[in-house]
């Protein structure tokens, strides 16, 4: 177990007196958030262990509010007078009013959402060598037209520490684990790529109870070997059926960003003022929980020190809440959600997901198949992206197939699926009873980039643009 | 400076102590100021300094590297004592080397890439104009929500040193300004809360070379406002016309195309196509780091490498690959002086004015905004999500979108009809508006 004071050796006194320096121009509250991190990454390229790179960083961030205003400033260098340098710097957010007095931090305990006994980071070098060369080898076999194959594995610990000048202290490990394979296949001339990516914050123990290396390497050298035979998708409005797990990529982009509650504050969303209005269909319940054991999208506590919650965005098709860090909470009268994150001590909290999931339905999935005359299957994805304000949204499917009187045919390449979100989650007709969560491989960008994760069932979604190249 | 030269210098000797056979150390120091402002209040003020040390040792060819941002010398020296230990379980990689010696050094001419102004001018000056930045757009439209209104810079010091003996260094500084903002876009009372955003900023080295908030407010405001009643467009095949800022955006995954990495690992869809045509003449793509008072310059790149112009295409014929040392040695070539990335990487701008080249479509697209990560260069296909405005018979009429176009890299870049004479230098990566013949718009 690390100790903080070795990190950071900031004792109650010290912390007492920085606050008191961050509040002294009249801000309303103010945090201190601490981090260490280190990250180790092995690479293998061209079946040579290649590079290798340990990347350590430690910093402080102090933030203090007053209102909707913030004022930032973080410090890597951690003595007395850099804090209070940083913490001045911060107070100047605000330049009138009483000043209040922090009062004295004590520890707050907090549920472990993401134990992990065999963390990757304290296992020897040459088992996570062994591992990638494992996943080489079984990718490089599958077939002969695998033509590259790069492979790494990504580990890291996160120590944080924050401290509230509402008196909360609290105290976090936070592990991750990525490990990646892509594969670049070619036939006459046709060259295509496979990833096959996951982890979280787990152990090794990830490797036996979810994806071995070489499953990671079949899996990126499968993909790419499908592409290298499908055909450019078509182009216009059709059915569309989204395959569990990574699908969910869909909810995050349509829903999930649109009601993270900056935008509700700043009104600049297509879902503001909407609370208790009909959003969806009423098969669509949507959730988003920091609290899934192990997840990379979890958290013991937000980057502010609020808990994490179980919030259930949409219920029944019906809009019922926000995602919210202190300040939009706060703006609003909410319940604050533990949303509050950022990248690193270089960033403010902002409102963000954590995992975000479609709960599962009634539907088997062959039913859904059955229902399907002229659609598209999609089953992997590159990522997405939204406009919050308008709603409209893309994402990007990898794996996808025609779908012609319920059955699969032909794989289709080079596509992107267009819509806008109160009209795709309207068209959601039917959800399966084969709900899943991604693999951990997921990254969200919003300044910042967190990790977080996405789940959903096989669904229907009686119509989309789907934006390929062929014309019928 | 002098104080950073010391430290990498000192850096790569006890590195060699320990037994390293070659060593880079790199340092970079950035300072960072901004302020963003809503409805004339603050939103955030941030202002901080930050540090990076990045090593990297061999020894037989095997390699390691670590980066921290703990400058003190007793965990730089436990550092370099961990990579040297890393060094030794990793595997014997022919390609790796350091650079020739003779292609060492910095280029000696002023780039003007740092001005110290931006150093003196107060915070309270910086907050006015993020101020003035959001009361100016206000002013042009009421129904304008802001969603931030920003002044930001950034400077920094870079110095780097190898076993070769190299070591120099060099400021740069950025600043810029920037306004998003949204309005509502009911459609007939059809659309409760659908609202359209946008977005504009100006940014440079120096604070003098930005442009007057009033011209970054109209502009942001113009680009919100156009797209107000938005309709979805038929799926068609027409000829389209990439703005400077959306064709700076396709010549982003141009340049990922031409990185020597993706060379190498055939992760792109140039990979074996030196020297061959792939586009139409007119495209000539060049990348430049020695341009005073750019974004991208710089004296030296990543690996300590003296600056110089590479044109990667010229007359739609490919000529280079942009290479560091490793990826050449990959490449059996020699390094462009690209370890980092691209530089100034820009098209040539071509003789055609915006609205000649507008005025030759009679029905076709004009692309304002591209999204999502269907841009592959690895594969050579294209489908992303788009944004524009509607061409008929030479003018620009009404705004379209949540649409796709589609195709592939190959076709677009042979396809090539028109190259603007416009270019628009907001970032290091620049290019003029740019007509594609023809392509596939999916959308109703």
């Amino acid at each position: 177990m690390l100790s903080y004071r070795d990190h950071f050796n900031l004792d109650n006194s010290t912390i007492r007196k920085i606050l008191s320096f961050a509040l002294s121009r009249g801000g309303k509250y103010s945090d201190i958030y601490c981090e260490h991190t280190i990250q180790n990454r092995i690479v293998m390229e061209e079946g040579i262990i290649s590079e290798s790179n340990k990347w350590i960083s430690l910093g402080v961030g102090i933030r203090t509010i007053k209102g909707e205003g913030i004022g930032y400033a973080y410090t890597e260098k951690l003595s007395f007078d850099k804090l209070k340098h940083a913490a001045l710097t911060a107070a100047a957010i605000a330049d009138s009013g009483k000043k209040i007095k922090p009062i004295d931090v004590s520890k707050v305990d907090c549920e472990n959402h993401y134990p992990v006994s065999d963390s990757v980071t304290n296992i020897a070098l040459t088992e996570k060598i062994a591992m990638i060369k494992e996943a080489e080898e079984a990718a490089r076999e599958f077939n002969p037209h695998i033509l590259k194959t790069s492979v790494s594995i990504v580990d890291r610990i996160s120590t944080i520490q924050i401290a509230t000048s509402e008196g909360k202290l609290l105290q976090d490990v936070r592990p991750m684990l990525r490990f990646t394979v892509q594969v670049v296949a070619e036939k006459n001339g046709n060259r295509q790529i496979g990833v096959s990516s996951g982890g979280g914050r787990k152990g090794i123990s990830y490797f036996q109870t979810v994806m071995g290396p070489s499953d990671h390497g079949r899996e990126a050298a499968r993909q790419a070997i499908l592409l290298l035979d499908a055909v450019q998708a078509p182009a216009g409005r059709m059915e569309l059926i989204l395959a569990p797990a990574e699908s969910g990529i869909l909810l995050h982009e349509s829903i999930g960003h649109p009601l993270e509650a900056d935008f509700i504050r700043k009104r600049t969303s297509a879902y503001t003022d909407k609370i208790g209005e009909k959003v969806a269909s009423e098969l669509v319940t949507v959730i988003d929980s920091g609290k899934i054991k192990n997840d990379r999208g979890s958290i013991n506590f937000d980057d502010e020190g609020t808990m994490p919650s179980h919030s259930i965005l949409i219920e029944k098709g019906i809009l019922k809440g926000y995602m919210h860090d202190r300040i939009s909470a706060d703006f609003l009268n909410a319940k604050r959600t533990g949303n509050g994150r950022r990248q690193s001590y270089k960033y403010q909290p902002i409102p963000r997901m954590t995992t975000t999931y479609l709960a599962g339905g009634k539907h088997e999935p062959e039913e859904i198949f059955k229902s399907t005359k002229k659609g598209i299957y999609c089953k992997t994805f590159r990522g997405g992206q939204v406009d919050t304000a308008s709603g409209d949204f893309v994402f990007v499917p990898i794996e996808a197939y025609l779908v012609e009187d319920g059955k699969i045919t032909a794989p289709i390449k080079n596509f992107t699926l267009i819509g806008n979100g109160p009209d795709v989650l309207s068209k959601i007709t039917m959800t399966g009873n084969d709900f899943a969560f991604s693999d951990g491989r997921w990254t969200c960008g919003k300044g910042q980039t967190v990790p977080v994760n996405v789940g959903l069932p096989t669904i229907k979604v009686s119509e989309i643009t789907v934006g390929g190249s062929e014309i019928s | 400076m002098d104080r950073m030269k010391k430290i990498v210098k000192a850096a790569v000797q006890t590195a060699l102590s320990y037994g390293a056979e070659t060593a880079e150390a790199a340092l970079s120091e950035t300072s960072e100021f901004g302020v963003s402002v809503r409805n004339n209040q603050i939103e955030t003020l941030k202002e901080s300094v930050s540090n990076r040390i990045h090593i990297m040792l061999s020894i037989d060819k095997k390699r390691a590297s670590a980066t921290s941002n703990d400058l003190s010398n007793e965990s730089i020296n436990k550092l370099i004592k961990e990579v040297v230990e890393l060094c030794k379980v990793m595997e014997h990689d022919e390609y790796f080397s350091l650079p020739d010696k003779k292609e060492l050094g910095a280029v000696k001419i002023d780039l003007e890439i740092f001005d110290p102004e931006i150093l003196d001018i107060p915070a309270k000056r910086k907050i006015r104009i993020a101020r003035e930045l959001e009361k100016a757009a206000h002013k042009i439209d009421k129904k304008i929500v802001t969603d931030h209104s920003s002044y930001s810079n950034v400077t920094g010091k870079t110095a780097m040193a190898n076993s070769l003996g190299f070591c120099d260094a060099y400021r740069e500084s950025y600043n810029a300004i920037a306004l998003s903002c949204a309005v509502e876009d009911n459609k007939n009372g059809k659309t409760p809360g659908r609202k359209q955003s946008s977005f504009w900023y100006s940014a440079s080295t120096s604070f003098n070379k930005l442009d007057s908030v009033d011209k970054v407010a109209a502009e942001a405001v113009r680009r919100t406002l156009r797209k107000l009643g938005s309709k979805k467009p038929k799926t068609c095949e027409v000829p389209i016309v990439f703005d400077p800022f959306t064709s700076a955006n396709f010549l982003g995954s141009l340049a990922n195309a031409l990185n020597g990495a993706s060379i190498y690992k055939k992760a792109s869809f140039l990979a074996g196509k030196a020297g061959e045509i792939i586009a139409a003449p007119s495209l000539t793509l060049i990348d430049d780091p020695l341009l005073t008072g750019k974004i991208g310059s710089r004296p030296f790149d990543g690996e300590g490498v003296k600056s110089r112009k590479n044109i990667a295409v010229e007359k739609g014929v490919l000529k280079t690959y942009l290479m560091d040392t490793y990826e050449a040695n990959k490449l059996n070539s020699s390094t462009t002086g690209s370890a980092g990335g691209i530089s100034n990487f820009y098209m040539k701008p071509g003789i055609y004015p915006e609205e000649e080249i507008i005025s030759s479509i009679a029905n076709g697209l004009y692309v304002t905004s591209l999204s999502g990560q269907g841009a592959n260069w690895s594969t050579g296909d294209f489908s992303q999500g788009a944004e524009g405005l509607w061409i008929e018979n030479g003018r620009i009429t009404y705004p379209v979108n949540g649409f796709t176009i589609a195709g592939t890299f190959n076709q677009m870049l042979k396809n090539i009809e028109m190259i603007g004479s416009n270019i628009e230098w907001q970032s290091a990566i620049a290019a003029p508006s740019l007509k594609i013949k023809n392509i596939v718009i999916s959308g109703d």
